[in-house]
């Protein structure tokens, strides 16, 4: 009976509080267009809109990224330097056994870590590379680039002068406007400034690569180029008049020493030298 | 999210998320700050709503931006300064009693856990069934149904100690009128 009671009071609160609230109305302080002009005028003090709002998810992936993408250019990037300097010769090895001999003042670049994707070497100065067989494997240097894939060559490059020798397999190079040129056994290319390529074949490569035996051998060659050699070879200055395009044809030895080497240069050119200090020779026309 | 998307979204939900907060406070400024900041989070936010989630979406940021700002702060409990009751009688007498019937409330909505009340209030003054307020609040039907009966438990513990002799008058006008609007 009182359970009764109480589900009639239940049903009857029911009732008399939806009559109560039902149809009610709200008085607000503030307006909805009231509300709408502030956050209107917030909207375009910001128009962008789009806060900054870290996902810790995003961030993690873009670290993860971040962090493969250091890596890869670690590996991809980092370099070593070989580098001779005035009078020095180097044997570098490589990280797959294939072997340059560096002249006096030259300087080969590779990446080692990716040496195994690509075999790479930057080259300044002059360098005769014992490659062994695999992969391209590819020099460059500021005028032009050579490619090979197992094979023994030189490669001079020094200021404008280019010359890539042959010694046995094949090479490609590559000038830096784009002519090819494909070098046999017994050949070497020229390639001058403009990039244009001369090849000449059947030629003897010893006096190319002599200098790996310390014996300089110049035919035909630029009194100024003969003269860089020397200083390179023996790590003095030697100032010598730029007007002077007369060709030398010798040969010298490393185990002269440098007057002896002179001495031997400069008569035959109707030139003679002044040993100003040191290691500083001052070269002069011998009616001077 | 263009403006104009955005000020449709405000003129659709604004007044429903502020009641909402509403419910839950019963204080028309905290009520209106909470709305005002739920909107504008989704601005800044630039969030693509899917259509059918929006409303629970807003009372989801809305709630959890009340939880953070005013759970342990103690909230004036202002519930008829808003909202005023259906329509008042004229008589004079009925003016009094509908006084009292109104202070009998906002003692037993004080009192009345907030869960209960928000459940409670939005079946009884947004008239929403139970699958709507199910839907909105992310809870089951089973549970708007529980707290709509402890909410009216809760009333009539409430109401039955101060308006005993006043509920049967106010009951019989009201159910009176209610007759006679049926009858209409």
């Amino acid at each position: 009976m009182k359970e009764n009671k109480d589900d009639m009071n239940l049903s009857a609160v029911d009732r008399e509080s939806k009559a109560f609230l039902t149809g009610g109305k709200f008085s607000w302080t503030k307006s909805n267009a009231d509300i709408w002009a502030t956050l209107e005028s917030k909207i375009d003090a910001q128009p962008k809109g789009r806060s900054l709002n870290f996902n810790f998810g995003k961030l993690a992936v873009a670290a993860s990224i971040l962090i493969l993408f250091s890596l890869g250019s670690f590996l991809r990037f980092y370099s070593v330097q070989i580098e001779t300097s005035v009078g020095q010769h180097l044997l570098a090895e490589l990280p797959d056994h294939s072997k340059v001999d560096l002249n006096a003042q030259s300087k080969i670049t590779y990446y080692p870590h990716w040496w195994s994707i690509s075999r790479i070497v930057r080259l300044e100065g002059e360098g005769f590379f014992e490659v062994e067989k695999g992969n391209k494997f590819t020099v460059i240097s500021s005028i032009s680039t050579t490619q090979v894939l197992g094979t023994s060559f030189n490669i001079y490059s020094r200021e404008d002068v280019y010359k890539v020798t042959c010694v046995t397999g094949r090479v490609k190079i590559k000038s830096k406007i784009g002519t090819e040129a494909i070098l046999k056994p017994n050949s070497k290319a020229l390639i001058d400034a403009e990039g244009k390529i001369n090849v000449l074949t059947g030629i003897e490569t010893f006096p190319e690569i002599s200098w790996k035996k310390n014996i300089f051998l110049f035919t035909a060659s630029p009194v100024l180029q003969v003269f860089s050699e020397i200083e390179r070879q023996y790590g003095v200055k030697i100032e010598a008049p730029t007007d002077n395009f007369t060709l030398y044809t010798g040969n010298f030895s490393k185990d002269q020493n440098v007057e002896e080497v002179l001495n031997y240069v400069c008569p035959a050119l109707g030139l003679k030298y002044i040993r100003k200090s040191g290691v500083e020779y001052v070269i002069i026309r011998e009616n001077e | 999210m263009k403006k104009e998307e955005f000020k449709t979204l405000f003129d659709t939900y604004f007044e429903d998320v502020r009641r909402y907060v509403f419910y839950r406070s019963a204080n028309d400024e905290i009520s209106t700050d909470i709305a005002q900041d739920t909107f504008m989070r989704i601005w800044e936010k630039q969030m693509t709503i899917d259509p059918k989630l929006v409303k629970g979406l807003l009372f989801k940021i809305a709630g959890d931006l009340f939880v953070s700002h005013y759970r342990k702060e103690k909230i004036a409990f202002n519930f008829f300064n808003t909202f005023q009751p259906n329509s008042k009688s004229t008589n004079p007498e009925d003016e009094l009693n509908y006084q009292e019937l109104q202070n009998a409330y906002d003692a037993a909505l004080k009192s009345m856990p907030e869960k209960q009340r928000t459940v409670f209030l939005m079946n009884r003054i947004d008239e929403l069934k139970y699958k709507e307020i199910a839907d909105q609040l992310g809870l089951s039907v089973k549970a708007i149904e529980k707290r709509m009966s402890q909410a009216l438990d809760h009333l009539k513990t409430h109401l039955k100690s101060k308006i005993s002799g006043l509920i049967l008058f106010i009951l019989g006008f009201r159910l009176n009128r209610i007759n006679t609007e049926n009858k209409k």
